[in-house]
């Protein structure tokens, strides 16, 4: 399953992780794997920053608001110069550059206030949204595994049905069928809203499901390999238990692929969670990203991309160095 | 999340045009042929050809004019007039479920083959070239799968505005880069199979070898591909739809329709979730009809 594996560093994409092994020491490989993400980061933040630049319109129309009647030149050139647009198109870009290694996201052109602090406290519920849903997708993709690889022939159809099923749900349509169930017909949870964990378990499930759809076909793949090896075999001669082979011995052979999976699913989870506020109506990066990408206010547009970009560089960094310590193969090689 | 799900395409090595497995498969009788066949993958193709018949003929299904608004049948529950109740205008929701399959199909079909060609010529183009193509090509996807999921399609919508043909172009190169790594690694894999050598070997020139050869070789499991990637594209297009920033109501496009029936979630559960029901339906028949039609070509079945 080499190819589910998503590098972000410019080195070896394909043959992660089993052939980087002779490719010297620890912190070397960890020091050229951080400077390819930031290159794919600088590489990113460039791309999005020229690209939405294309986005049609007078940003000064924006920022003067679809109320503005006709405004007299010298307001326009004060607002241009107010929001460093009169300077040629390089120095913003350098300017934004300048301002991102300080912290500084730009001024939102709709709020007229540091795109910060609009979107300051839409991370952390997005977070929370996306984390939950990875435990849930993980439970559920563990559960399926563990219960129906390698039984009987119904078992492992069911299985592999259900999985197929989960992978093709739509998150917004898994979004609305856990709200007719859960919130309107049962009431168990509130229908929408961010008040507290149990606003959270509904949106996180319904992210969850395709995930965990994904994440068990892999995880099943690479169980039923593991399941078949000597090791397996010679666990059982010495007498354990069924379950106990299945979860210290095959499942830890088992994982990476799905591990794999998840710091690529991370990013994707993120921008999925875009759909999933809007049906939930929660506060969050994708809720803000939909508004901003509506009313054109570009730098919180450029400002969500970014974060989003952000995140899954560095998730796919840490889990990529997180390879090279956990992988005995590639710990046995530098010394 | 395409690239998972289609990453077995390219992780078996692709074998020559015609295997021996295939020429027998084709010699067997029909009836032979329909026993072997799984069930399940008949329901599924069942329900994707009606899926592609009310594409194509949505009259044959509309039970009633699916635009016709009649506020005195305004939420109706589902039953047998109408069949998925009425929304709040009193418009049939099977009628205009149906009618939306044509619309939502297209704009699959649209996204998919944009993204096929788009990311056929930069990966079989890395491919081929290698050395510092392959590496500027290869930079440039990974830095595009920083934009992970639909954000590269909101961000071409971003610029260029909502609507149903720039939705369709946005999902379109939102999957581009995951069609241009899986097209590299199956090119990188055909040029370096036995029979290209052979026609190296043979005397054959270059530009004789890339087209008869490894062309017809990286380009036929495309249609595997394409099969699996109208699922994933309608969903995407779908979710635009239901941002608001692909086809605007009252269109009768599923994820219109979605968005529409999630104000009324409380009081009519069906305005929202037939028009899912059949987003996921295309998603899933075309996943489980693609991978089976997947696994019959690498004769693995």
């Amino acid at each position: 399953m080499s190819t589910t594996t998503t590098s972000t560093g410019p080195t070896a994409h394909t043959e992660l992780p089993r052939t980087t092994a002779s490719k010297g020491a620890l912190p070397l490989v960890i020091l050229k794997r951080t400077l390819g993400s930031l290159f794919v980061l600088w590489a990113a933040v460039t791309v999005a920053f020229f690209v939405l630049r294309l986005v049609p319109g007078d940003p000064v129309k924006v920022i003067l608001g679809p109320n503005a009647s006709s405004p007299s030149p010298a307001t326009l050139a004060s607002i241009r110069e107010e929001f460093g647009l009169n300077q040629p198109l390089v120095l913003q870009y350098l300017d934004y550059l300048t301002g991102l290694l300080q912290g500084d996201l730009g001024t939102s052109y709709v709020f007229k206030v540091p795109v910060l602090e609009i979107l300051g406290p839409q991370i952390l519920p997005t977070l929370q949204l996306a984390g939950l849903a990875m435990v849930f997708a993980w439970a559920m993709a563990l559960a399926f595994t563990l219960l129906t690889v390698g039984r009987s022939p119904v078992l492992e159809a069911l299985g592999r049905s259900v999985e197929v099923l989960f992978a093709s749900v739509p998150q917004f349509w898994a979004g609305i069928v856990l709200l007719v169930i859960f919130a309107v017909v049962l009431g168990w949870f509130p229908v929408a809203g961010n008040d507290g964990f149990a606003a959270l378990v509904l949106p996180s499930l319904a992210l969850a499901i395709p995930l965990a759809g994904f994440i068990a076909q892999v995880t099943r793949t690479s169980f039923e390999e593991a399941l078949v090896q000597p090791f397996v075999l010679s666990a059982r001669a010495r007498g354990l238990s069924d379950w106990s082979v299945r979860i210290r011995h095959v499942l830890r052979h088992a994982l990476l692929p799905g591990l794999t999976l998840s710091a690529w699913a991370i990013g994707s989870l993120v921008s999925a969670a875009v759909v999933v506020e809007v049906i939930f109506a929660r506060q969050g990066l994708g809720r803000s990203l939909v508004d901003a990408i509506t009313s054109r206010d570009l730098p919180i547009t450029l400002a969500v991309v970014l974060i989003i970009a952000a995140v899954y560089i560095i998730v796919n960094l840490i889990v990529d160095v997180l390879y090279r310590v956990v992988d005995p193969r590639v710990q046995e090689e530098p010394a | 999340m395409s690239t998972a799900i289609q990453d077995p395409a390219v992780t078996q090595p692709p074998g020559p045009h015609q295997t021996s497995r295939n020429r027998r498969a084709r010699s067997g009788d029909l009836a032979r042929l329909i026993l072997d066949i799984p069930l399940g993958i008949w329901g599924a193709a069942a329900v994707l050809v009606f899926l592609l018949l009310a594409a194509a003929a949505p009259q044959l299904f509309m039970t009633h004019d699916p635009y016709a608004v009649d506020p005195s049948a305004a939420f109706t529950v589902p039953g047998t007039e109408h069949l998925f109740g009425t929304d709040q205008n009193g418009r049939d929701v099977f009628s205009r479920v149906v009618a939306g399959a044509g619309q939502s199909l297209l704009i699959g079909f649209t996204a998919t083959a944009i993204g096929l060609t788009l990311g056929g010529l930069l990966g079989i183009t890395a491919g081929v070239m290698g050395r510092f193509v392959d590496t500027a090509i290869s930079r440039a996807v990974e830095v595009l799968f920083a934009f992970p999921g639909l954000l590269l399609a909101l961000i071409v919508i971003a610029i260029s505005g909502t609507g149903v043909i720039t939705s369709a172009v946005a999902v379109g190169i939102g999957t581009a880069p995951g069609y241009a790594r899986m097209l590299r690694t199956q090119t990188l894999q055909v040029v370096a199979a036995p029979y290209v050598e052979t026609a190296h070997a043979l005397g054959r020139s270059p530009a004789y070898t890339l087209w008869h050869t490894v062309i017809p070789n990286v380009v036929r499991p495309l249609l595997v591909l394409a099969t699996l990637g109208v699922g994933q594209a309608v969903v995407w297009a779908s979710s635009l739809s239901f941002l608001g920033l692909g086809a605007q109501p009252p269109a009768a496009e599923w994820g219109a329709m979605l968005a529409d029936g999630r104000s009324y979630i409380q009081i009519a559960w069906w305005i929202a979730v037939f028009p899912g029901l059949f987003i996921t339906l295309a998603a899933l028949t075309t996943t489980v009809v693609g991978r089976y039609a997947q696994r019959r070509l690498e004769g693995q079945e």
